[in-house]
């Protein structure tokens, strides 16, 4: 009897004590169509290829290495498809580039959302086409908390039909990564990075 | 030959016998472009939230569904099915699935007492994590921290204050703690 009262009694404690107020970002998908009686769906929405290059100003999957170099803020020149090293984490051959945050191509976190100043974005290619774009959101002192930067670029790649750009966001030992993949390259997608360097 | 001229004279004054397209005027450069109607009735949308316990993100996830011939708006909403199959919210979770790293981390946001002991899908209620557009304007969320992610009680209003009260009241009755941790979205996507 007496521990029910203590329960209760903690219970109603926890209750009173007041907590900080947190607003919570829900983040949006587009809408999903489906049939009066229910059986069938497809995308709400119907978006392309322009919708990505809006979004990443002008780089679209399927870009040779050269193509995406141009649309950089600091292009490096001469990135071809052969001089490009291997990136040994997918069961074929993928290869990639990579760059800093500080100068990659939109879409940007929002102002005020911090970043680690090693932060990068690395392109990855498939038979020298552009499958994936991956933001590397590493802390640091200056930005022990790269997750709003991260959340933010998530949502912002989740207006796009996932059937166009497929997002993933996920945290690997305290990084954050938000990666968008062309949904063409099915076998790829399910591929991580894991962040064994800072284990 | 008067008779010809008179006979012609009538027939060129007679309406509906000029030749085709020539009524029709050229395009009018000052004419606004078709505009749709934004006050029509909105079609029924059932609004579904979902967290990825990995990353604590939540999604809305809107389900728009086609309306019979026979449905009649009411106010400015159309009805939504008395019932929603299940199948509707699975292919909600799907959509956090796809995203995920891990799929087992993706719930339901409405979640049952002691979730954070045992955090799985099957301690989440599918039913009670959606509102449907032809009940309520918004879906609310309450939560609380359980360590690295939120455990969350979800419910519905009639504006985004309403639904977040709502939701703060349903996560305290069932959590049996404080729940400061609130959002809230429309159910309908903007058009």
């Amino acid at each position: 009897m007496r521990l029910v009262r203590y329960v209760t009694l903690a219970a109603g404690l926890a209750l009173s004590l007041p907590a900080a107020a947190e607003t919570k970002q829900i983040l949006s998908i587009p809408p999903i169509q489906w049939d009066h009686e229910m059986a069938t769906f497809h995308p709400g929405v119907v978006h392309g290829p322009s919708d990505v290059a809006n979004l990443t100003g002008g780089i679209t999957f399927g870009m040779r290495p050269s193509e995406v170099d141009v649309h950089l803020p600091a292009p490096a020149k001469n990135l071809t498809w052969e001089n490009l090293p291997f990136a040994t984490e997918y069961p074929e051959d993928v290869r990639y580039f990579w760059t800093r945050f500080s100068v990659a191509p939109p879409p940007h976190p929002a102002d005020g959302h911090c970043v680690g100043a090693q932060s990068y974005v690395v392109f990855f290619f498939r038979n020298a086409h552009l499958f994936r774009i991956s933001w590397r959101l590493l802390p640091d002192d200056a930005c022990p908390s790269p997750r709003a930067a991260a959340e933010d670029l998530y949502a912002k790649w989740l207006e796009i039909d996932r059937s166009v750009a497929l997002t993933t966001h996920y945290a690997p030992n305290q990084a954050e990564v938000v990666e968008a993949t062309d949904p063409a390259v099915d076998e790829l997608v399910p591929i991580r990075w894991d962040n064994r360097k800072r284990r | 030959m008067k008779r010809a001229l008179l006979a012609l004279c009538l027939l060129l004054w007679l309406p509906g016998l000029s030749v085709a397209g020539l009524d029709v005027p050229d395009d009018d450069p000052d004419l606004p472009p078709v505009i749709a109607d934004t006050t029509a009735a909105a079609g029924c949308t059932v609004a579904y939230l979902l967290e990825d316990l990995a990353t604590n993100d939540v999604t809305v996830v809107r389900m728009k569904i086609a309306r019979d011939a026979n449905d009649r708006a009411i106010g400015d909403r159309f009805p939504c099915p008395r019932d929603v199959p299940p199948r509707i919210g699975t292919r909600a979770l799907d959509e956090c699935i796809r995203r995920a790293a891990d799929p087992k981390t993706c719930v339901f946001a409405d979640m049952a007492r002691d979730f954070e002991k045992r955090p799985a899908v099957a301690l989440t209620a599918e039913n009670a994590s959606r509102c449907s557009s032809d009940k309520a304007t918004d879906i609310g969320l309450a939560c609380w921290r359980a360590g690295t992610f939120d455990v969350c009680a979800v419910a519905c209003g009639d504006s985004p204050a309403h639904a977040e009260a709502a939701a703060v009241s349903r996560c305290e009755s069932k959590h049996q703690r404080q729940c400061p941790i609130t959002g809230s979205l429309p159910v309908l996507a903007p058009r």
